[in-house]
């Protein structure tokens, strides 16, 4: 089931890919080349991603978890590599947003579906999963849970809607995709409190302790773009002729 | 030829799969069809791609494109990876 539903968003967003390639005239073989990188160090990035939690490599490839926030980074360095061997100097991120959070919206569904929810809730949303759920005590005390993952699906969709918003706003190359990555970092932060992941320290998750060093970075990031006007154009009312 | 580089993958992948199903239940045929097929996916892929003619460099990136595809969306299964699923 939870395969059924990566896949489906692999579909989606290699459809959004090709049009939003095609849009902006940049369907041809630099950017297939990146999408091969992006795949490929996506796949190990996920599967090493559980190095945190295990040191043995090679239990860790063959069985590791396959982790977003693995897989993303992975991506993001596979596309560095491969520009860095093909010499193309462009920005590619804006090809890949609109494509990576449409497809992680769909590829959600099947989290929700297969794995533990989130943390207990009283909220009147909480919702409840079979005992027979991996990881998840409170599916066998029968107690309301956060949709995690449903918050989050919530989340990629919006993202989806704004970033075909922006994209016709934006000017500068690769501020698209800065901003989808700001706020999901910003985003995933805050869900994992909603979330069934164990907590190590400071009653912070894994993901939690990864993502810090990342907001920091990333808020520079935005810091230095609003400062170069990069985003400007996103609060600039339209004046009508 | 991308496409041909994926289809390609995927009918190893197939065969490799088979093979070590049809093997003993023990972790080496695992490990071997998972080491076989990165190197046929990633090895070999980038290897045509270093070629640098056009039809080698398509096959190439299909390869590579179908290692990654598989080992995503069926949790290593075809790759090899994950041996809990072939139990």
């Amino acid at each position: 089931m939870h395969e059924l539903f990566v896949a489906l968003g692999v579909v989606a967003a290699s459809i959004v890919f090709v049009r939003e390639a095609r849009r902006r005239g940049a369907l041809n073989e630099q950017s297939l080349a990146t999408v091969t990188g992006a795949l490929v160090g996506g796949a190990i990035g996920m599967r090493l991603a559980g190095v945190a939690e295990s040191l043995d490599l090679g239990e860790l490839w063959l069985y590791g978890s396959r982790s977003i926030l693995g897989g993303l980074t992975g991506a993001y360095v596979g596309v560095l590599i491969t520009k860095k061997i093909i010499k193309y100097q462009g920005k590619t991120g804006d090809l890949f947003a609109p494509a990576v959070a449409l497809g992680m919206a769909i590829g959600r569904i099947g989290c929700h579906l297969t794995e533990a929810p989130g943390r207990p809730t009283s909220l009147p949303w909480g919702v409840h999963a079979p005992a027979t759920t991996p990881e998840c005590p409170a599916c066998l005390t029968g107690e309301p849970m956060h949709p995690s993952f449903i918050y989050e699906i919530v989340f990629h969709l919006a993202a989806f809607a704004a970033i075909v918003w922006a994209s016709k706003r934006l000017t500068q190359p690769g501020e698209l995709f800065t901003l989808y990555v700001a706020a999901y970092a910003a985003f995933r932060f805050l869900v994992e409190f909603t979330r069934a992941n164990e907590t190590v320290w400071l009653d912070l998750t894994r993901p939690q302790w990864f993502l810090l060093p990342g907001l920091v970075l990333l808020a520079i990031r935005l810091w230095y773009g609003n400062r170069r006007g990069y985003y400007t154009p996103l609060f600039a009312r339209r004046i009508q002729a | 030829m991308a496409f041909a580089g994926f289809a390609l993958f995927i009918l190893v992948n197939i065969a490799t799969a088979l093979a070590v199903l049809a093997s003993a239940s023990t972790r080496t045929p695992v490990l071997i069809a998972a080491v076989f097929l990165a190197l046929f996916g990633l090895v070999g892929g980038l290897v045509l791609i270093l070629l640098r003619r056009p039809w080698t460099k398509g096959l190439g990136m299909g390869l590579m494109i179908g290692w990654a595809l598989v080992s995503i969306v069926s949790a290593g299964w075809c790759t090899g990876l994950n041996p809990g699923l072939y139990a």
